[in-house]
């Protein structure tokens, strides 16, 4: 009896011994690998990053708290610069605000443009219309403080967090003409939107249009001008896709809706090499006019999207330099502090299957802008091609075909 | 109490004590043993809050980001220390790999074993020879100036960084590296080199004509002390009329090794004020026994004359134990550690301000000459020097 009790106490003991091995084990690894991880993250190598953090916080000579928000925003950024790919980038949240309003191309504000010059946030233009104009805010103020806050030593994107706000609400702007006064405006902030392109007249029957940029906004834009364009019986139309960085694809797409009716928009290569089609929308009221396409060295992204579907589908001719060539998808996702990542998460094609990263488009027509010149040699080409198909044009060989475009220049 | 309740008594007896000690064991496992590879500052749960923008940027880059070659998680840990080091804005605070950590350490021991030849990256991503140290390995072997590395053991060097390059063909003493090297004249050849210790030369010295000692010190690595003491004993047995020390280029080195060197010419002066972020103060004097305590003196510097180097010249100039002759030196005034990770990459970082016997802070602003004299592009190429001659015109005249 007495050695069964020996013996059952010695197996408590064990149990506990075990018990409590067992304890550390997992206390241990939940807290380097989960806990301190985060989220289960198991990373090997990882604790070099907290050794450097700890060394940091302990040694780092610094008066007051190091700033761990300012710390962890330069680890994503780090990650991201890892990858060798510049167009995976770290925004903070006054620049992921900032660059999702010119997105949407409209924002709460009081419609003014700023930079930043020597230290001082200069205003470098005022919208026609906006508070800000009516306040009496002039192209080249100084901005000295936002409702009390002071500009000095802020980078534009945070004086713009300043400044815009919720429609309705009063801001104060203290801006500075001259060194000698400095005057105080309050104005009430509206919606403000940014007008992505213009169109015109050439010659009757010509039209002009230009995009600057693709925002969501874009393809209501276009449908205006376009509807403006058929009141004035246009017939043909330039498209000026030259400076246009590109903007977001979807606006890109809805706006070759519009050019096209039908047909392969674009085509992505996803990560595990599969290929995705994306439809034009189809639109049976798309316009049907020869197009020529204006296009330069700064013609990117969702603009060469456009470019390469109306040259791949037969629709015009592309006149000026080699684009861009950034043949890759960014995705935007927003983390939960309002910060964001710009992630590339894939490559695109043009319609017909061209890869365009580094390449870019070459121009059918291939002509050097000159900025010293006060005429403008590319328009003045299209223009010239546009005019002569609209003239020579008959219907066994419309002008709306690329090869009558070319059957005419030829002759 | 009956059999089956004692023995269902003692079974739970057993289970509490089983699970209490489970529990005592998780939360020392969680608590005390991990504190060092966890972040050990105060508000733990604050930082893992402000962190979880990390891990969900970290998984979009794992799930998301198109490559067509596999994700280098070591890179990407790296970029995280790296950028998490850069947000702090001090540029001497800055991460290094293993292998930049490595070559960090010889650097500043003055000697590590390689085949002695300085090398830069060419526009190309080769290795271009720029000098080949006399008598070296390299040297004996047949590298010249102008040559180029193209492959180290068969590795080709394209696309490495400097730092790879030097690191795979540096290693211990007496072992073999195959080169392949192209000539200024387009021939390629193969090279087999045995890897010697090197010692950078960092000290030069000798007697000028006007009666006056030259020593010159290019850095202040592990070895500079022992080659300044051996060239104060060379120097002084020529009864020097005055002594120039020559500290211009000179990117510093270790602080102790400023001391030390500071010590050979200054008697029981403060040669220095350390001071840390929350104003804590280290003072370092000069010790006995130094061997050029009396002679003359005048110290050259330039723009590039920085940290330990401004130390030893700070502490000449505020002791007025001699002139800095020359122009504005760099200004440097932190001090940095290099603190090693456990994979072998370390951490240099800024802990503390160093000051200058007269409380002086030097950083950004350097420390100004008494005599201030230039040398330009012209007097180089005419192999001038007016820096030395008007130190040695200042030392023949006596001082004042």
């Amino acid at each position: 009896m007495k050695t069964r009790r020996f013996v059952a106490m010695l197996m408590s003991v064990a149990l506990a011994a075990i018990s409590f091995c067992g304890g550390v084990s997992v206390g241990w690894q939940k807290s380097v690998l989960g806990h301190h991880s985060g989220q289960g993250h198991d990373i090997e190598g990882f604790a070099v990053f907290w050794e450097a953090w700890d060394r940091l916080q302990q040694l780092f000579w610094f008066p007051g708290a190091l700033d761990c928000r300012k710390m962890t925003y330069g680890a994503v950024r780090g990650v991201l610069a890892s990858l060798n790919d510049p167009y995976s980038v770290f925004l903070e949240p006054a620049q992921h605000r900032s660059d999702s309003d010119r997105l949407q191309g409209e924002f709460e504000g009081i419609g003014v443009e700023l930079v930043f010059r020597e230290d001082i946030v200069l205003v470098s233009s005022v919208y026609p219309g906006s508070p800000a104009k009516e306040a009496g805010i002039l192209p080249g103020d100084s901005l000295m403080s936002v409702d009390g806050t002071s500009t000095a030593g802020l980078p534009v994107d945070e004086v713009q967090v300043l400044i815009r706000g919720p429609v309705g609400t009063p801001v104060m702007i203290e801006v500075q003409r001259d060194a000698a006064s400095s005057l105080i405006l309050t104005m009430k902030r509206q919606r403000i939107e940014v007008p992505s392109l213009a169109w015109r007249l050439l010659r009757p029957g010509v039209g002009y249009l230009h995009i600057r940029t693709f925002t969501d906004r874009t393809p209501t834009e276009v449908a205006r001008a376009l509807g403006e364009m058929n009141a004035n019986n246009v017939q043909a139309m330039v498209l000026d896709l030259r400076g246009n960085a590109g903007g977001t694809v979807e606006a890109a797409v809805g706006v070759l809706g519009q050019l096209l009716g039908e047909g392969v928009a674009y085509r992505e290569l996803g990560k595990d090499a599969t290929e995705t089609r994306y439809p034009v929308p189809f639109n049976s009221q798309a316009v049907d006019w020869p197009l020529a396409v204006l296009v330069d060295a700064a013609t990117a992204s969702s603009a060469e999207i456009v470019a390469a579907a109306i040259h791949d589908h037969e629709r015009g001719l592309l006149y000026g330099q080699p684009t861009f060539g950034k043949g890759s998808v960014q995705a935007i996702f927003p983390l939960n502090d309002g910060s964001s990542v710009h992630l590339t998460v894939a490559r695109w094609l043009s319609s017909a299957g061209r890869a365009l990263e580094d390449l870019g488009l070459l121009p059918d027509v291939v002509l050097e802008s000159d900025d010293e010149q006060a005429e403008d040699t590319v328009l003045q080409a299209a223009l010239n091609d546009l005019q002569r198909c609209l003239t020579y044009s008959t219907t066994s060989r419309p002008c709306s075909s690329l090869y009558g475009l070319h059957t005419v220049r030829d002759g | 109490m009956s059999y089956c309740q004692k023995r269902l008594f003692t079974l739970l007896a057993v289970c509490i004590l089983a699970l209490t000690a489970f529990a005592a064991g998780f939360g020392i496992g969680r608590h005390v043993l991990p504190y060092s590879r966890s972040p050990s500052s105060a508000g733990d749960d604050e930082i893992q809050g402000q962190f979880q923008i990390f891990w969900q940027a970290w998984d979009l880059v794992e799930d998301r980001f198109y490559t067509t070659e596999p994700l280098n998680t070591q890179e990407m840990v790296y970029g995280a220390v790296r950028g998490m080091v850069e947000s702090l804005g001090d540029r001497h605070t800055v991460f290094l790999t293993p292998d930049q950590a490595d070559l960090f350490r010889d650097d500043l021991e003055g000697e590590f074993g390689g085949i002695g030849v300085t090398v830069a990256m060419t526009q190309e991503g080769w290795l271009r020879i720029v000098k080949p140290i006399p008598d070296s390995p390299g040297e004996r072997a047949g590298l010249r100036t102008g040559d180029v590395i193209l492959e180290v053991d068969g590795t080709w060097i394209r696309g490495m960084d400097l730092v790879q390059a030097i690191s795979l063909i540096r290693g211990r003493e007496g072992t073999e590296v195959r080169l392949k090297v192209r000539s200024p004249d387009g021939q390629e050849a193969e090279l087999v080199v045995v890897r010697a210790q090197i010692e950078v030369p960092t000290t030069e010295s000798r007697m000028l004509d006007q009666g006056v000692g030259y020593l010159a010190v290019y850095d202040c690595n592990s070895l500079a002390p022992r080659g300044v003491r051996a060239a104060l004993d060379d120097l002084l047995r020529n009864d020097p009329v005055g002594l120039v020390l020559d500290l211009r280029g000179n990117p510093g080195g270790y602080l102790h090794v400023a001391k030390d060197i500071a010590n050979e010419f200054i008697d029981d002066g403060l040669l220095l004020i350390e001071r840390d972020s929350s104003g804590h103060e280290t003072t370092h004097r000069a010790s006995r026994g130094g061997r050029a305590i009396d002679i003359p003196l005048a110290v050259l510097v330039d723009s590039a004359s920085a940290s330990a180097a401004e130390i030893i010249a700070g502490a000449i100039q505020d002791n007025a134990r001699g002139m800095l002759v020359g122009t504005t030196t760099f200004g440097k005034g932190s001090v940095q550690v290099t603190e090693r990770l456990s994979d072998g990459s370390a951490l240099q970082l800024t802990i503390r301000r160093w000051y200058t016997p007269a409380d002086r802070l030097i950083e950004g602003q350097g420390l100004i000459p008494n005599l201030q004299v230039d040398i330009t592009e012209e007097d180089i190429l005419a192999g001038r020097d007016p820096q030395l001659e008007r130190a040695i015109a200042y030392l023949l005249a006596g001082p004042a």
